[in-house]
């Protein structure tokens, strides 16, 4: 129905124009445009179409809006070239975080930058001069993808006793979109991560009351259905084997529920691989195929990777895939995850973007002897971290098992996220150097990076292979292989050297990362990233948030530090003290919007819920951070979660480069409103 | 009538932009089209807007390219601003010059890019002239026509 249509997930609002009748009369459209004419004009177009329109003429304020707002707003178009950030980096954030219809515009037809709106995940993409006309069926968009998801719940909610299922579609509604929206609203600066999603649910549309999902509950629920198997898992079973006092089948239910998106976002392959859907979204990424890969190369395969630039990375993974990296999806290369979760499916992890759990962490470790260096410079590196990380994930296993399957989570994802990032190189996402830290499995690492495609989560050690790639991690990209900024370094991997100089990321790596729902993607440095706007990574932002919790002390620890720090902390700080500089820069979506975070790792949970939050947060963490951003004293570019580190970037960037003139030039004094009228 | 000799005026004006290339007519046919009762000022905001941001546009690129180093990002934010805002009022010749000004930075000739970018203030100190004059034509025709 097209209601359901305007609502995600919760119906919220009245105005989206519920009525099916008139749709899409009222429907909600935000748009974003940096000169005042153009928005003007615009206007007056969408309002003879009836449609309810804000206006914006900053990235940064429309990302405010749509986060404190999350179901406020049922379309949004904005423009290619923004001052505050690139057009396509706020395309691939709304996507991860809010999930909702993005519209690109732009003065120019050059064929590239149309590619770029496909690739970034755009639902389209206008020539301005617009015309009324090509306005007057946007709500197309907006139909369109609520019934996917819709129809991606239903998958992932099949397995689901029958009962559940009702209410596991309206929860995955919720969730989906909620959870790529990251915007688990309450991201602002939520430390909670640990609270994890239940926090969002304040704001959620989530109408059920929540129980809070700790990380050891969630732990506990990932080992329950670990043990029943992804597959069979079914709500009351798992709370029996949880046995925990006053948890209902229905919380049990709607977390599964979550769950179960996150994983399918995770794995955004092909379905089923891991039995679940997945909804891989893969877009672009045909890398991710790679990168499974990729898992299996040694750590020096990876610890080469590392170094090797994007492109190797792309030929390494070809050569080693064997497959086709033009493949979108990937089909989750992670074979040796199922060791660490176990449960789900390697898929999952590698959500294709997706942060994955991995944060089995434990291991992670490994990675650290990784170099992840790899230095922010080159999204290339990114790649390899990603790839890296996608082997290291391989050693990791082994080692840990479950940091190992994290990491591979991870360093799919970020491979994935390298790949994807495009090269974005470079920035090359602060891999933890320092990877040797033992990141704390926090599954988070892998939920997160799997959201994201940080695939780092989790990683324990350090080594959040994310890190560089951080941006690229997994960056659930919506769109795209931009995950370059995206790959979350999560690094989850606690150990997994913030992004910020080390590379290392320091705990936090194990911080969250937790996979969908709470993924705290370690803060990697999605700096390189950023540079490209690698909006995709965004979705690690998440992951990088709740980084940083945890990142203090190297040591994994839990990753719900890591994740609260993260948030908390823009990550930047958190790091610091692994040296990691936990950047989360896990920009990228609140982590695992799939709200069901839960997938991280099993076990390892790292304390998930904070993915969620960091999605958010992620995005919050930026938004603080970029004045932050250049404090950091590690590269600059490398720190900051994702999305901080987009911002520092840009900030950086416009800083350096443009020197104040950007104000000036920019009138950035516009009287515009900013605000929605 | 006042009024009709404005509105005369007015047409003879607007399309004497359209005769000079200066206005796209499809365009601002276009837009006329949008303008309704309900925001019967439409146009004139439109222009005024224009006018105001053109005109920063263009000091902003004249300023980027005199700093040490050149600031090409604002460049060409301002220059793709310019391209956008012209276009979607039909400012054809604004819009012709500043495409023939991105395409030779784009290329590196800085020398052609220069002189474009004084044939483009040329061009717009000549359109503005107009259109202010065309603005205030019609904020009068409004208040003559009742």
């Amino acid at each position: 129905m097209l209601n359901l249509g305007y609502c995600k997930g919760s119906m919220s609002t009245a105005s989206s124009g519920g009525v099916s009748d008139q749709f899409p009369v009222g429907l909600r459209v935000l748009v974003v445009d940096d000169d005042p004419t153009c928005l003007v004009i615009l206007e007056k177009m969408l309002r003879i179409c009836l449609y309810e329109v804000t206006k914006c003429n900053r990235a940064e304020i429309a990302l405010s809006l749509l986060r404190e707002n999350r179901n406020g707003y049922d379309i949004v178009i904005s423009d290619v070239h923004m001052p505050d950030m690139d057009g396509f980096k706020l395309l691939e954030l709304i996507g991860l975080e809010m999930d909702l219809p993005v519209i690109m515009m732009s003065a120019d037809d050059g064929k590239n930058v149309v590619m770029k709106g496909v690739t970034h995940g755009a639902c389209d993409y206008l020539i301005k001069p617009i015309r009324i006309e090509a306005l007057k069926n946007i709500w197309q968009h907006v139909v369109r993808k609520k019934k996917n998801e819709r129809k991606d719940m239903e998958q992932s909610g099949s397995v689901e006793e029958g009962g559940d299922r009702q209410q596991k579609q309206s929860e995955d509604a919720d969730y989906s979109s909620s959870a790529n929206e990251g915007s688990w609203k309450n991201s602002k600066r939520r430390k909670d991560e640990e609270e994890e999603v239940d926090e969002r649910d304040d704001t959620s549309t989530l109408k059920k009351p929540r129980v809070v999902w700790s990380v050891e509950l969630h732990q506990q629920f990932v080992a329950a259905v670990n043990q029943l198997g992804i597959d069979k898992a079914v709500p009351k079973k798992i709370l029996e084997l949880m046995n925990v006092p006053g948890l209902t089948r229905e919380n049990v239910a709607s977390h599964l529920q979550k769950y179960r998106l996150y994983l399918r976002r995770l794995s955004g392959v092909s379905q089923h691989q891991s039995g679940m859907g997945n909804s891989f979204i893969s877009t672009q990424e045909a890398t991710y195929g790679s990168l499974s890969s990729l898992n299996g190369l040694d750590l020096q395969t990876l610890a080469a990777a590392s170094q090797i630039p994007a492109q190797s990375l792309a030929t390494l993974q070809a050569a080693g895939l064997g497959r086709s990296t033009a493949k979108p999806r990937m089909p989750m290369p992670i074979v040796d995850q199922r060791n660490l979760f176990s449960f789900e499916n390697p898929k999952l992890r590698f959500g294709e973007g997706q942060q994955q759990h991995l944060n089995n962490g434990k291991q992670i470790n490994l990675l650290h002897g990784i170099p992840t260096t790899m230095e922010p410079k080159q999204l290339a590196n990114m790649h390899h971290s990603a790839q890296s990380l996608g082997s290291m994930n391989m050693q990791l296993n082994a080692h840990g098992d479950q940091s190992g399957s994290l990491l591979m989570q991870m360093s799919q994802q970020q491979s994935r996220g390298q790949i994807l990032n495009e090269a974005t190189s470079s920035q090359v996402p602060r891999l933890p150097s320092s990877i040797g830290q033992p990141i704390v499995n926090n599954a988070l690492a892998s939920g997160v990076l799997a959201r994201n495609g940080l695939a780092e989560s989790g990683r324990g050690t350090g080594f959040n292979p994310v890190s560089q790639s951080s941006s690229t991690m997994n960056f659930p990209l919506n769109t795209t292989a931009e995950l370059t900024a995206t790959s979350f370094a999560l690094g989850s991997a606690p150990g997994v050297p913030s992004l910020t100089s080390k590379g290392m990321f320091p705990e936090e790596i194990s911080s969250e990362i937790k996979g969908p729902g709470g993924f705290i993607m370690p803060s990697y440095d999605i700096f390189s990233d950023l540079q490209h706007h690698r909006s995709h990574d965004w979705e690690l932002q998440n992951a990088g948030m709740t980084f940083n919790g945890s990142q203090q002390s190297n040591s994994l620890q839990s990753n719900v530090d890591v994740a609260s720090s993260v948030l908390a902390h823009q990550g930047f700080s958190s790091s610091q003290s692994n040296g990691q500089g936990r950047n989360i820069s896990a920009v990228g979506k609140p982590m695992f919007s799939a709200g069901d975070a839960t997938d991280h790792v099993n076990a390892q949970s790292l304390g998930q819920p904070l993915n969620n939050f960091f999605a958010e947060n992620l995005v919050r963490v930026k938004t603080e951070r970029v004045p932050d951003a250049s404090l950091q004293t590690t590269l600059f570019n490398e720190q900051f979660g994702q999305e901080d580190l987009m911002s520092a970037l840009l900030k950086q960037q416009q800083q350096a480069g443009i020197g104040p003139a950007e104000n000036e030039f920019d009138f950035d004094g516009y009287s515009l409103d900013n605000i929605p009228v | 009538m006042a009024s009709t000799s404005l509105r005369q005026q007015l047409s003879i004006m607007r399309q004497s932009f359209f005769d000079e290339g200066l206005l796209d007519h499809e365009q601002v046919s276009y837009l006329e089209t949008l303008e309704n009762e309900d925001d019967p000022d439409f146009i004139e905001n439109v222009f005024t807007l224009f006018l105001r941001d053109s005109s920063r546009y263009i000091d902003s690129i004249e300023k980027a390219l005199e700093t040490n180093p050149i600031d090409y990002p604002i460049m060409e934010r301002m220059m793709y601003r310019l391209k956008g805002s012209s276009a979607s009022i039909g400012a054809s010749k604004i819009n012709g010059e500043t495409n023939t000004l991105r395409k030779a930075f784009h290329d590196g000739d800085m020398e052609s890019g220069k002189a474009s970018l004084q044939k483009l203030k040329a061009e717009h100190a000549t359109f503005k002239e107009k259109l202010v004059v065309y603005v205030e034509m019609l904020k009068q025709a409004k208040f003559s026509e009742y």
